[in-house]
């Protein structure tokens, strides 16, 4: 079975490189975006099963790059990371067609069982 | 020159303006204080992955890395709970007045003052209402008066007692309910000590600031914070 691939997006260098190999060990391909930006060039040059999206970034911020990708990659599921006490950017987030949010500090179990339920659901 | 009531007008449009700094600079920096907290919890959690892939290790090792990659996850957790109580009280000065539910704003002073408490040896805490209660109040200046009334109980009760912060709902208003429970305590005698303190005066004028009223009530004992009117 081939690996599943996901983008993660988080302007926090050592969180962003911590979890995706942490998410490596787990069996996913993990690509890394350091902002927005980047987030959009990687979605136009490789295709993947998801896209973990933090929403407070400098400059382009989550919220915005998911309402620039829906139209493009509908079919993308998206899981956003939120600050704690943020649940309104992750209700926001569900509007604009997130399939679902998690407060940060992460817990990987949770973020394992979403990226199950969401891969599952495509 | 101004006069009267257009400086009065100022100085509490200049007070606001600072709360309201001191809470934007607050919030920030317990966002960036998470922050810090999820790159040390990913971390530690990136060694226990790599402890439990190490089959090699020696059983007693590998238990001293567990049980220290444990403390920081427990250390973590209480530094994310702090963070968020603190959050939440410098949100409270976004706005000069808003609707505030009783039972959220009781669970958040109690986790808030829990040091002070802690100092003093007695326990804090909270008794939710089953209904929201909720009341058009100054955030900042609600805070204040239940704090000025815990560190009244605090300065009145011996260590080992507890102080139950209870919201209610009565015919003619909301109130705070503080629960004295001080073993072998006799109500008067714990009036006397309440009453003596400086910080009495203070919530008493406090809480006529918020258009309500302080009450003792020796059966129980408690000191009864009424509030206005509950919103419909």
């Amino acid at each position: 079975m081939r690996e599943r691939t996901l983008l993660l997006v988080d302007d926090e260098v050592e969180f962003v490189q911590t979890l995706a190999e942490r998410l490596q060990l787990r069996g996913f391909q993990v690509y890394i975006a350091h902002d927005g930006d980047e987030a959009l060039i990687q979605l136009e040059k490789s295709r993947f099963d998801m896209v973990i999206l933090d929403v407070m970034m400098p400059g382009l911020g989550g919220l915005d790059v998911l309402k620039q990708m829906k139209p493009i990659y509908p079919e993308t599921p998206v899981i956003l990371l939120t600050g704690r006490g943020s649940t309104n950017d992750g209700i926001e987030g569900m509007r604009l067609g997130a399939r679902d949010y998690l407060m940060k500090p992460i817990n990987i179990d949770e973020l394992i069982k979403k990226i199950g339920e969401n891969l599952n659901a495509t | 020159m101004k006069k009267g009531k257009a400086l009065e007008t100022e100085v509490a449009e200049h007070k606001q303006e600072e709360i309201a700094f001191f809470g934007k600079i607050t919030a920030a920096a317990t966002h960036e204080m998470k922050n810090v907290l999820a790159i040390i919890k990913e971390t530690a959690g990136l060694m226990e992955d790599l402890v439990i892939l190490s089959p090699e290790m020696p059983a007693s090792l590998r238990e001293k890395c567990q049980s220290t990659l444990s403390v920081i996850q427990n250390q973590i957790k209480r530094g994310v709970d702090i963070s968020d109580h603190l959050n939440w009280f410098a949100h409270c000065t976004d706005v000069p007045t808003a609707s505030m539910d009783l039972s959220t704003t009781a669970a958040q002073m109690i986790h808030l003052a829990q040091r002070f408490a802690r100092l003093k040896g007695v326990v804090l805490e909270v008794e939710p209402s089953e209904a929201s209660i909720t009341v058009q109040v100054r955030p900042v200046f609600l805070l204040m008066t239940l704090f000025t009334c815990i560190r009244c109980c605090l300065n009145a009760l011996s260590p080992g007692s507890r102080i139950v912060l209870a919201p209610e709902e009565f015919d003619t208003g909301s109130a705070f309910s503080f629960l004295l429970k001080e073993k072998d305590a006799r109500p008067d005698a714990l009036f006397s000590a309440l009453s003596a303190d400086a910080a009495w005066s203070d919530l008493q004028q406090m809480v006529a600031a918020l258009e309500g009223a302080v009450q003792w009530v020796p059966d129980g004992p408690c000191i009864r914070l009424q509030l206005p009117e509950p919103l419909a």
